[in-house]
């Protein structure tokens, strides 16, 4: 059992999602970052599809009220064990009574999952274990400061990490954020297509697991609207008259009466729920074959990924704790301070 | 014949559509067409959600488990296979009425567009309480449902300013449309009463209080 002590922004239980309640009005919802959630449950030696945590901009803290094997996964940096000892993110680790985890907020990406080995106790809702922002019905799925939550088999595993690889070459913004366009688009808007690919967009803070706003030059297309809802879905990206784009994600509504410009492909999209506030993208249209072809090569990269035993050390060094987690066969070391650095044997 | 359209949106969902625009007729080939859908293809593992719009059925489905182009050609294979006899539609039989308490605390919007349209509160409730109308789609949140049919007598536009939090079960109009609210959130519709039913409840099967392609009246409490 774990109590928390801050959940951060928005902490949440999530899985794949929540499939085939379209109809009712419910969309998907579910993790937003896929690979790293799957990653975490990894780690626990989880069905890839068992609850985590979501935390979305880190500063989540809980007390362990009981032993247990627990995985943090997402962008590169560290999480904190009992206020001195830094784990890299892409690690496990054996906790004890009355230890606590924190997550701090990271410069490399927005969203972390936290899972435990056998799962957290919970029950689900529509057939998911994802919590749904817009509405109460699934309130009992979000996390709660000053709440207990329960483990289905406390016990602890060994202790393991991974490398930074996929994440720093799937899941870190190279500037490039791809699109499917609409037929409709590609047929008859080349114009827009041109400067819209030729416009440095930058993520903003309204952020939400519904979608997120852009910001950069106002497009002059589609200004004039009279759009009756229609389908949506996880990466739309509508262009409103104020000729900004949203982007839909897990949690948005179902139908939507903005113009519709495309989707980010599923290749994308964990990519681009890491994206921190800021951050400057460019589109680029790409087919919906070639966005499968890029999807697939991403899962035979996660399926490649190792996992290696490791032992962890706290060293002084002038006065300074700095911690450091070498595996059994010394091929990685993770030293971290304010920085992780990742050492590899050649 | 009948005339569709196949798009893809994105690289995972599929849309036949059926025609423009808000019409009856064409939300009723659409109705006609999921049930063909779902008892064709839901049983198969590629299809992640079935769900329709005013004019259009969307198939969510997993690429890796089915190709695009494949499921194209199944589309159109099930849609030539099953051509639909009538549009008109017969579901009348189905009213579901919504008491509503209209005006006053549940209703802070009436008076305003009582005095702005010239027709008294009790004129713009029996308007508004007098038509059946027809649930095209669920959508937006979870139960909400796209009203057609309202009388423009009545229309008006949506509030400059939305709302930071509307109550649950608030009965609004916007420009044309009214709906009701299943769900508390905030909205920029003006709100002319309030109904008590839960139109989605997680602890039912199904839990949609209200179901598309059927007719709903809205009678003064």
């Amino acid at each position: 059992m774990i109590n928390i002590i801050s959940t951060g922004t928005l902490s949440s239980f999530q899985d794949f999602g929540r499939f085939g309640k379209k109809k009712f009005g419910v969309s998907n919802s579910g993790c937003l970052d896929k690979f790293s959630f799957m990653l975490s449950n990894l780690l626990c030696n989880n069905d890839k599809n068992e609850a985590s945590i979501e935390i979305i901009s880190g500063g989540f803290k809980c007390i362990f009220l009981e032993e247990i094997t627990a995985s943090i996964t997402g962008p590169e940096g560290f999480f904190i064990v009992n206020e001195n000892k830094k784990i890299k993110i892409n690690s496990s680790i054996n906790l004890k009574k009355n230890d606590t985890l924190f997550i701090p907020p990271n410069k490399n990406g927005n969203i972390f999952y936290f899972s435990v080995y056998g799962g957290f106790k919970i029950k689900k809702i529509l057939d998911s274990y994802s919590y749904h922002q817009p509405s109460d019905i699934t309130d009992n799925l979000k996390i709660v400061s000053g709440y207990n939550y329960s483990f289905k088999k406390p016990s602890v595993l060994k202790e393991r990490f991974t490398n930074d690889d996929f994440f720093k070459k799937h899941l870190v913004n190279n500037g490039i954020i791809n699109i499917n366009y609409e037929e409709e688009i590609i047929e008859s808007n080349q114009k827009f297509i041109k400067i819209f690919e030729n416009t440095d967009y930058f993520t903003t803070n309204q952020f939400s697991r519904q979608g997120i706003r852009l910001t950069g030059e106002k497009s002059n297309f589609f200004t004039h609207q009279n759009e009756i809802s229609s389908e949506v879905s996880i990466g739309t990206l509508q262009l409103p008259p104020n000729g900004l784009p949203i982007i839909l994600l897990n949690d948005s509504q179902t139908t939507g009466g903005y113009k519709k410009i495309g989707s980010i492909p599923k290749s994308e999209l964990s990519k681009f729920s890491q994206l921190k506030s800021e951050s400057k993208i460019r589109f680029k249209g790409v087919s919906t074959e070639d966005s499968v072809i890029l999807f697939n090569q991403m899962v035979e990269d996660f399926e490649l990924i190792g996992f290696n035993a490791y032992s962890f050390y706290n060293l002084s060094v002038n006065g300074a704790l700095i911690s450091v987690q070498i595996s059994e066969n010394n091929s990685i070391i993770s030293i971290a301070n304010n920085e992780v650095f990742n050492v590899y044997k050649e | 014949m009948q005339t569709y359209n196949i798009n893809f949106h994105g690289d995972s969902t599929l849309v036949v559509n059926f025609g423009k625009g808000i019409d009856e007729n064409i939300n009723n080939i659409v109705h006609f067409y999921i049930n063909i859908f779902e008892k064709n293809i839901i049983q198969n593992k590629y299809v992640l959600d079935i769900y329709l719009t005013y004019n259009s059925v969307v198939i969510d489905y997993d690429f890796n488990l089915m190709e695009s182009f494949k499921l194209k050609n199944i589309i159109e294979k099930i849609i030539l296979e099953n051509r639909i006899e009538s549009k008109k539609n017969n579901n009348f039989e189905k009213i579901i009425e919504i008491p509503v308490n209209y005006g006053e605390e549940f209703g802070p919007d009436l008076s305003k567009i009582s005095k702005s349209i010239g027709l008294s509160e009790k004129e713009i409730i029996t308007i508004h309480s007098s038509k059946n109308y027809r649930v095209h789609m669920l959508g937006f949140m979870p139960g909400f449902p796209y009203l057609g049919g309202m009388d423009e007598k009545i229309s008006f536009p949506r509030l400059s300013e939305p709302r930071i939090s509307i109550p649950a079960g608030s009965v609004g109009i916007a420009g044309n449309q009214t709906g009701v609210y299943p769900f508390s959130s905030p909205g920029g519709w003006n709100i002319i009463g309030r109904t008590n039913i839960k139109l989605f409840d997680i602890n039912k099967s199904p839990p949609n209080f209200l179901e598309s392609g059927t007719y709903l009246r809205f009678v003064a409490n």
